[in-house]
């Protein structure tokens, strides 16, 4: 232990470089500004950036990247707060609870909430990474297609908490989701599924042009073609009255410390994303923990809850990026393509054979996680901003962003034409007051449950038994169960109770 | 109705404007050829990845070395898996074309074939530059250290899954199932996205054996995390820790090769000058020693003879060929 606290202490030596602070405070800056930008983000940024890093030493490389990647959580849930518009899979979570506080005139808390939490969340999973990162690799290791079936399984069910007030157009939503997910290759047997003949439809539905349509572009039909408008402009944010009260942290801090760990352990297991862990995380706190306000129409809880989540997920898959050289995500992939341009092997001997660099890397993102904050909290005033600009401009601004941020995730018109109907399903779904949020999360989940689940019955020729062959598989799929059949007991039991009364 | 006449406009001139900035010239080819605008560089993946690497390494070296001063910038474009940017590719025409390449992995071919929008008809292969070597592995922990292990527990009813990426590692798995005489039932193929998805179920012991790269190994071999049982090759590689990999002919089966090469494509629309101009510094590049300390740094190998269309061509048909017999497609 004190070994560890010793070379993380010599990860910060390493990095006291003015080169590389002043890396890492540009890099918290430009994630902000990247992560702001819907559709662009994190993977954009640090691609076009890669190339340039060769005039640096890998560290100062790394930190710059990193700064990048955790400045964009924090600049993520900004335009999903105040426009409706999540950039990516796990502000989908955010805009729940954000874009209703921004109608409440309160888009300075909903901020500032997201801010603090996506710094707690983050800390949380650096201090985990810092102390377990090579036993967290090798716990990401146990997560085969069995485990990631029962993990995959449990975040499928919490679609169920989020229906909203009715569970049939909930259901038709959550099987729409499903339905269009399956468009595009099977990744297990490689055939290609219901692209009637269009090549654009062989890689599938492409997921961020897909959300900003259907959350944000339907915003703006809704704004142009009703009278009742959702969107709030002209509220100042004042830091003063933005500050979370006493009252305001006890309500934030549990439910952000809670998903921090939860978003710490999901961000480990390769490939199931800082989504899985958002989704887990916001299901969590809906399910099992009380919020002052209900979620979904302005819980503070609920921010607290996904910002972490987010943070903490993405310290997490650091963990078997460094140990194993296994990108947990698509960033993680291109930073592991820059750690092999730098001449680094990632894998089991980074912390043996390049402990400065191993160490330094992690000393960054905590580095990180204070200059994103500070940072996040000076942009505020120019936020102020985006809310006092005149509807009949911001419609069109929006609208742009949506265009401009769909073309950029594909580099196409396919983006750009899929954000378009997206966005009229979208406005489709609200006027008939079907949920959007079982659309998403079956969109984003279902895939990898799929892949998983077929996995794992290849491994086992066919056999259930796979799901019960390890402890971790055996527990997710038993609290499965104990979730899909807790309200059937429930009702049971109640109608015994009253069947016993009446006798 | 102002409203909505506003986000119409709007919509109309953004769309206008992406359009016409993705928009191809149609403008016929200069005879006196010589780049005169960026070069664009077609990927069907994403950043970070081996293609990616390969086409940086490249243009690094094209552009440091003074083989040639145009600017290069890579299109990353995954729409369609890939089939969009080999559409991009076939159709420029005129100066656009002379401006256009596209970087491609053998995994391609049977995507390519698969999908049936493309044939090489519709391209000219300017040149294989690289090629990769794939290995056989197991765990540390698992109970079969070799491939006659292996054998031997199919031979006593045992079933097993081995994992890999694309169809790169498809076919290596195709070619040692037939090299050792078991069926696709005895060693099932569990698809995976990319070599680090595959590994994790080998080190995590939830398959048995294992596709992958060499290079992508490399870690995982210096650990000690992983055995390396066999090489998809005829010869050993040269070097440690791969060179510990015995070729199946030297376990006493029938000898596989499968090297995962690299090419780059034109459209079958570039201008002769413009081919010749790309073959030139292609053929250039492959020969810096910058080019084999790449190479050496990423354990590939360079491929000799095999930059210009006439030699690049007939080693994809016979590719081609291959891929329609192995595969139902």
């Amino acid at each position: 232990m004190l070994d560890t606290l010793r070379m993380f202490f010599h990860g910060f030596a390493v990095l006291m470089t003015f080169e590389t602070v002043i890396a890492i405070l540009i890099g918290c800056i430009m994630g902000i500004i990247l992560g702001a930008m819907p559709g662009i983000g994190a993977l954009a940024g640090i691609s076009l950036l890669l190339p340039l890093t060769y005039m640096f030493s890998p560290i100062t490389a790394i930190a710059l990247l990193g700064a990048i990647y955790y400045g964009n959580m924090f600049g993520g849930a900004y335009s999903a707060i105040l426009l409706n518009i999540p950039g990516d899979g796990p502000a989908l979570m955010t805009t729940l609870d954000g874009y209703p506080l921004t109608i409440q005139g309160k888009s300075g808390k909903a901020l500032l909430t997201s801010n603090f939490s996506s710094a707690i969340g983050g800390t949380i999973g650096m201090i985990i990474l810092v102390f377990f990162a090579p036993a967290l690799a090798r716990l990401g290791l146990k997560f085969g297609p069995a485990e990631m079936t029962g993990l995959l399984l449990l975040a499928m069910t919490s679609i169920s908490w989020l229906v909203g007030d009715s569970p049939i157009k909930g259901l038709v939503s959550c099987l729409l989701g499903i339905l269009v997910a399956t468009i595009g290759i099977d990744v297990v047997s490689g055939d290609i599924r219901y692209h009637f003949g269009n090549m654009y439809l062989f890689g599938g539905i492409p997921f961020v042009p897909l959300v900003i349509g259907f959350v944000g572009f339907s915003t703006v039909i809704a704004m142009v073609s009703e009278t009742k408008t959702h969107m709030v402009t002209g509220a100042k944010i004042s830091m003063r009255e933005s500050m979370p009260t006493k009252h305001e942290w006890k309500r934030l801090l549990p439910p952000a410390i809670r998903s921090g760990i939860l978003g710490t352990f999901v961000g480990i297991v390769p490939g199931c994303g800082a989504q899985t862990a958002v989704f887990l995380g916001y299901a969590m706190q809906k399910k099992f923990f009380k919020s002052e306000v209900p979620l979904g129409t302005g819980a503070i809880e609920g921010i607290a809850a996904a910002e972490s989540a987010d943070n903490a997920a993405s310290a997490g898959s650091f963990a078997p990026l460094l140990g194993f050289g296994i990108p947990g995500s698509s960033v993680g992939a291109v930073l592991l393509g820059g750690l092999m341009m730098w001449g680094l092997n990632p894998g089991p001997l980074l912390f043996s054979t390049n402990p400065d660099f191993a160490w330094g890397t992690i000393a960054s993102l905590f580095i990180a996680g204070i200059f994103a904050l500070g940072c996040g909290l000076l942009v505020m005033p120019w936020l102020r901003k985006i809310l006092s600009v005149p509807m009949n401009i911001l419609i069109p601004v929006v609208t742009t962003v949506c265009i401009v941020g769909s073309f950029s995730t594909s580099r196409s018109m396919y983006g750009v034409i899929i954000m378009l109907a997206a966005g009229v399903v979208g406005y489709v779904f609200n006027k008939f007051e079907y949920p959007t949020t079982p659309f998403m999360l079956a969109f984003i989940l279902s895939p990898m449950l799929e892949t998983s689940l077929r996995r794992s019955l290849l491994i086992s020729r066919g056999s259930l038994a796979i799901f019960f062959g390890t402890p971790i598989s055996t527990v997710f799929i038993l609290l499965f169960i104990a979730i899909l059949l807790t309200p059937i007991v429930r009702s049971a039991i109640k109608k015994i109770k009253q069947n016993s009364k009446t006798a | 109705m102002k409203r909505m006449t506003l986000v119409f406009s709007v919509l109309v001139l953004v769309v206008g404007m992406v359009f016409a900035a993705g928009g191809q010239q149609s403008d016929g080819a200069a005879s006196d050829w010589k780049p005169t605008r960026t070069i664009e560089w077609h990927l069907g993946s994403d950043p970070g990845g081996g293609n990616d690497i390969f086409t940086r390494a490249m243009i690094e070296i094209l552009n440091t070395k003074g083989i040639s001063d145009a600017n290069f910038t890579i299109n990353y474009n995954k729409d369609g898996d890939g089939e969009v940017v080999k559409m991009l590719t076939s159709r420029a025409t005129g100066v656009t074309a002379a401006h256009t390449l596209l970087g491609v992995v053998c995994g391609d071919v049977p995507s390519m074939i698969r999908a049936g929008n493309h044939t090489l008809d519709d391209f000219i292969p300017l040149a294989i530059t690289a090629s990769e070597t794939e290995l056989f592995l197991v765990s540390k922990n698992s109970p079969y250290k070799s491939v006659d292990d292996i054998v031997a527990a199919i031979k006593g009813g045992k079933k097993m899954s081995i994992t890999g990426g694309g169809y790169d590692d498809q076919i290596s798995y195709l070619k040692l199932i037939d090299s050792i005489g078991v069926t696709e039932e005895d060693i099932t193929l569990i698809r995976t996205r990319a070599n680090p998805e595959s590994l994790t179920m080998v080190m995590g012991g939830h398959v048995e054996i294992c596709i992958s790269k060499a290079s992508a190994a490399l870690p995982y071999l210096e650990s000690g995390d992983m055995i390396p049982i066999a090489v998809a090759a005829s010869n050993r590689l040269p070097s440690a820790p791969f060179n510990a990999a015995p070729t199946l002919g030297e376990l006493g089966y029938k000898n596989i090769d499968n090297p995962v090469w690299r090419a780059i494509y034109a459209s079958a629309n570039m201008p002769k000058e413009a081919v010749d101009y790309y073959v030139r510094i292609f053929k250039e590049m492959t020969e810096t020693p910058e080019w084999q300390v790449f190479l050496d740094s990423i354990n590939a190998s360079r491929i000799d003879g095999y930059i210009g269309e006439e030699k690049a061509r007939p080693f994809i048909k016979d590719y081609e060929d291959y891929i329609r017999s192995a595969f139902s497609f």
